[in-house]
């Protein structure tokens, strides 16, 4: 064979026994089996330095490939011709104990490679660096969170020498930094002449990665070639099929009962049907899908449901479609009949045919439009007024292209003109363009073209450009990591921002409006220049859904990183750990994050430890560390303790706690009525720490 | 290939992938006491107990003790949680995830678990041994010698043993539950607790029929009666030893390539 194939596959063929499914009807004491084919005569080269992508539906044989690649199963018939060690990471959680430390467990899954012990521990630290574990390292695995067990895992494969790598939905858990981490450490191994098979559902990721896709489908390859061209034929099979969206639609997905609706709306594939389409559009609005909701809501608009469709709107516009956020605007704002009579006066300047005007009367009509007409006519003025060259209409035009309205979808077109208002020096459409490339929810996501785009904004002058251009230099995000040049730009920025104006404009506008969409920016900004506050406030208004659509991972991952500065927020994300039966529920954690919190000096941590020793629910119970917590955060001012040290029971109106623990112990306390004589703590004069 | 070359290179697999044994090793006695107070200790706890709660027993029952009945016991009492525990026929099925996930010698997870059992009862034996030396017991050296090889002769026997049942097991469940009745069975037909010749009527008729008389009787004749073991004994030691290896490690081989499908 060819010197360059590592991977050679004639005419494979594999069958598995199954149950026969004629006689399988409840009548399992008769399990004749049958050979189930899985693979059909399939033929595969795979040269160095590939990286491929296996895609096909679930139960295709993705997994089985591999480990017929990997020589862990015998094919029936056909050669596997493989050239060098292969590294099979076909499940990233094997071999992990959960009662071992996360180092341990590094060691030993390290050894399962077949790596001897020195040669682990002398790159222990690197791997540990690499899995950013950081503290949580010497904690056992269990209390890792399925994130951090890939991370773990894909760390230690880091390390694995060998010149082919499977790996099997590796990177479809841990979160965005991490996976690209991954992907751009597979890209690396690519680089240096290896070699890597990998499966995933996600798309996007392989799209990314890969050089190469495969897609297997009735036991053979189907399609082989480029990854995109794959990935959007298989996205577009998965799409099309009338029958696939049925069955998604019936299980619940909403993205799949929208899609139905369309079809019905438009006699894609089946006959058209108003009741049905309308049907699959409220099921899918149920499941605040933004696109059904808005599209719900012009029907409703049309039918005169007038309160409902606002209501809608609402929703799909905190779900994030900039169609619904305009409609309700509009619908809520200004008087309907002034905007009228101001679109009027637009139109007739526009008459003059001066790009300016067509601009302002295309923005204005596109900025209140209602109806696919009201699009279709900013459409017409803005794309002539682009034609004359106002680039500034290129940014809505992109917008209309991106979301379909006014115009077909096309995703090609819209970065198109986009990239053409950039590159004639445009500095909005540059950041637009670069925040949906970095993004990549419309546009295909490409760090480097973002990176670029951000690059060419920041020079210009755009301080939330030279922020970006910072954070993607120093996590080396599209570009090389390079912490010197990240640094110069995080001069530059902050000497556009200067820190204090930023800080009385954010006073000013929390003062003014609370509601103001601005206001989030600034949050957002401060948030990422650590201001402690802000991040708090932040991630508050993620988890109640305030302003924000509702995000708890984010509340969580800010909390995360607000409690790395302050003692108060360590608490309240303690609290999150607390909850049983959340996803989050991790004690350990919790105690950690209470004990440095009251370390700190936050009163609240010490009341909510002293109330755990008491309990002895998570931890050990030990009434003297109870007493010694209960004094300290009675001594530091904190009322309810001061309330338990005095033997009354504490006050009910409690914000900071959540439902939960507290209650049960107040409620405990309260029958036993407690009788320690510890002396009242009046000479304090520290507030209660923890109030935000 | 044949059988016996089969095994031969079965062994250098295994040893070339060293790394990977010890690591399951590791992982099966390290892992599986991490955070207990006594950790490796629980498991000598059952045969110790054992040993207390029969010592006790027999020895007011007893018109006429048996004089130091403990080494008695504790000589048989260690070989035999062994040779049970190693019979259990869970090395495949509980390794299910390396066998389908990983590529490596499949034969690794036997000698593993079994290599796991081994440990406790060399651990036990070298705590009965000082012991009885500290007590001033008479002590035949040549037959402390061949201790070492019967001890081997054993850990074979085990990988045999567990080579047939971890395989039956595999692809009929029913078997795995099975040994665990039968290993309780088997304690009572072995000389742990009572003299072969003691053993009369039915008990004397089968006694000789059970392979770990074999090894428990050759282990009394070292530690308990200080000898050196009966030729017959040792010589039933090898070929029980090699033959159960050698049928179990042809089962294995033999069906091996199936494991990762009906896992």
């Amino acid at each position: 064979m060819d010197d360059d194939v590592v991977i050679s596959i004639k005419g494979l063929k594999k069958s598995y026994k199954i149950i026969d499914p004629q006689i399988s009807k409840g009548k399992l004491k008769l399990n004749k089996m049958v050979e189930y084919p899985i693979f059909d005569g399939l033929d595969l080269e795979i040269r160095r330095g590939d990286i491929v992508g296996i895609l096909g539906r679930n139960g295709c044989g993705k997994s089985t490939f591999l480990k017929i690649v990997s020589q862990i199963v015998e094919p029936d018939e056909g050669t596997v011709e493989v050239k060098g060690k292969i590294a099979s990471i076909l499940e990233l959680s094997m071999g992990f104990h959960g009662d071992m430390s996360g180092r341990d467990n590094i060691i030993l899954r390290s050894e399962l490679y077949g790596i001897p012990r020195k040669e682990v521990l002398a790159h222990i630290d690197d791997i540990i660096e690499y899995s950013d574990l950081g503290v949580f390292i010497d904690n056992p695995v269990r209390t890792y969170s399925s994130g951090m067990r890939s991370r773990l895992a894909f760390s230690v494969m880091v390390n694995v020498d060998a010149d082919i790598f499977l790996v099997d939905e590796a990177l479809s858990t841990g979160d965005m930094a991490f996976a690209s981490k991954a992907s751009e450490h597979l890209k690396n191994l690519v680089r240096s002449g290896k070699t890597v098979l990998f499966t995933s559902h996600s798309m996007g990721t392989i799209k990314r990665t890969c050089t190469r896709a495969v897609w297997i489908s009735d036991h053979k390859i189907f399609m082989d070639g480029p990854a995109d061209e794959v990935v959007d034929a298989y996205t577009r099979s998965i799409n099309d099929s009338v029958e696939e969206t049925m069955s998604l639609a019936k299980g619940g997905s909403s993205s799949a009962q929208y899609r139905l609706s369309t079809f019905y709306r438009d006699g894609n594939g089946v006959e058209r049907n108003t009741a049905e389409q309308r049907r699959w559009l409220e099921e899918a609005a149920l499941r605040e899908h933004p696109m059904a909701m808005s599209e719900l809501a012009d029907i409703l608009l049309s039918e005169g449901d007038r309160e409902r469709a606002e209501s809608l709107y609402k929703q799909a516009a905190e779900n994030g479609s900039y169609d619904a956020r305009r409609k309700y605007s509009t619908m809520k704002g200004a008087d309907r009949k002034e905007i009228e009579e101001l679109k009027d006066v637009m139109r007739e300047l526009a008459e003059s045919g001066f790009p300016y005007d067509l601009y302002n009367c295309g923005n204005l009509l596109f900025k209140t439009a209602m109806t696919r007409d009201d699009y279709v006519e900013a459409f017409g003025y803005l794309s002539k007024a682009s034609e004359l060259g106002w680039t500034d209409a290129n940014i809505p035009l992109a917008q209309m292209y991106r979301e379909g309205t006014g115009v077909d979808r096309d995703i090609g077109k819209s970065i198109e003109i986009l990239e053409q208002a950039a590159e004639s020096g445009n500095t909005r459409a540059m950041a637009t363009a670069a925040n949906n490339f970095l993004e990549g929810k419309y546009y295909p996501r490409d760090p480097e073209r973002a990176f670029k785009w951000f690059l060419r904004s920041a020079l210009t002058g755009n301080p939330k450009s030279q922020y970006q251009v910072a954070i993607m230099l120093s996590s080396g995000i599209g570009t090389e990591k390079d912490e010197q040049k990240a640094n110069e730009w995080f001069i530059r920025y902050s000497s556009t921002m200067v820190n204090d104006s930023r800080k009385i404009a954010m006073e000013t506008m929390r003062k003014r409006h609370m509601s103001d969409p601005r206001y989030n920016d600034i949050l957002k900004a401060a948030s990422m220049s650590y201001d402690v506050n802000s991040m708090v406030t932040l991630a508050t208004k993620y988890e109640t859904g305030h302003g924000f659509k509702k995000k708890h991972e984010a509340y969580v991952d800010l909390m995360e990183k607000a409690s790395i500065a302050a003692g108060a927020p360590r608490t309240r994300l303690a609290e999150i750990y607390l909850e049983e039966g959340s996803t989050d529920y991790n004690p350990e954690k919790a105690l950690v994050l209470l004990h440095s919190a009251a370390g700190s000096g936050d009163s609240r941590a010490m009341y909510r430890l002293a109330m755990i020793y008491k309990e002895g629910k998570i931890c050990e119970k030990d009434m003297e560390k109870h007493a010694m917590y209960l004094t300290m955060a009675a001594e530091r001012g904190n009322r309810d303790a001061k309330a338990l040290v005095q033997g009354k029971r504490p006050k009910e109106s409690d914000k900071d706690f959540k439902k939960g623990d507290p209650g049960k112990g107040k409620a405990k306390e309260q029958g036993k009525k407690k009788k320690s004589s510890k002396p009242k703590a009046g000479k304090d004069k520290k507030e209660d720490s923890s109030k935000e | 290939m044949d059988p016996i070359s089969r095994l031969v290179k079965s062994a250098k697999d295994v040893y070339d992938n060293r790394i990977i044994l010890m690591a399951m090793v590791r992982r099966n006695t390290a892992g599986r006491y991490k955070n207990s107070y006594i950790g490796f200790a629980w498991h000598l706890i059952l045969p110790v107990l054992m040993i207390v709660v029969m010592y006790i027993t027999f020895t007011a029952i007893r018109p006429r003790p048996l004089e130091d009945f403990w080494i008695y016991l504790s000589a048989g009492m260690f070989p035999v949680t062994f040779i049970s525990s190693s019979l259990r026929g869970r090395a495949v099925v509980g390794n299910a995830k390396y066998i389908t996930k990983m590529k490596f010698p499949r034969e690794i997870v036997i000698v593993a678990s079994v290599l796991t059992d081994y440990l406790t009862v060399v651990f036990a034996y070298v705590f009965v041994i000082l012991v009885i030396l500290l007590s001033g017991q008479y002590v035949n050296w040549g037959g402390m010698a061949f201790l070492v090889v019967e001890l081997i002769l054993m850990f074979i026997f085990c990988l045999g043993c567990s080579f047939l049942v971890s395989t039956v097991t595999v692809f009929v469940k029913d078997v795995g539950y099975f040994m665990s009745v039968a290993m309780r069975l088997v304690f009572w037909i072995t000389p742990t607790f009572f003299l072969v010749s003691e053993a009369k009527g039915l008990l004397g008729a089968i006694v000789w029929y059970n392979p770990f008389t074999y090894f428990v009787e050759t282990f009394h004749d070292i530690l308990y009666y200080g000898i050196f073991p009966h030729p017959n004994l040792v010589v039933m030691s090898v070929i029980l030893a090699f033959s159960f290896l050698l049928v179990g490690s042809m089962v294995f081989f033999h069906y091996e390539k199936r494991f990762p499908e009906v896992l």
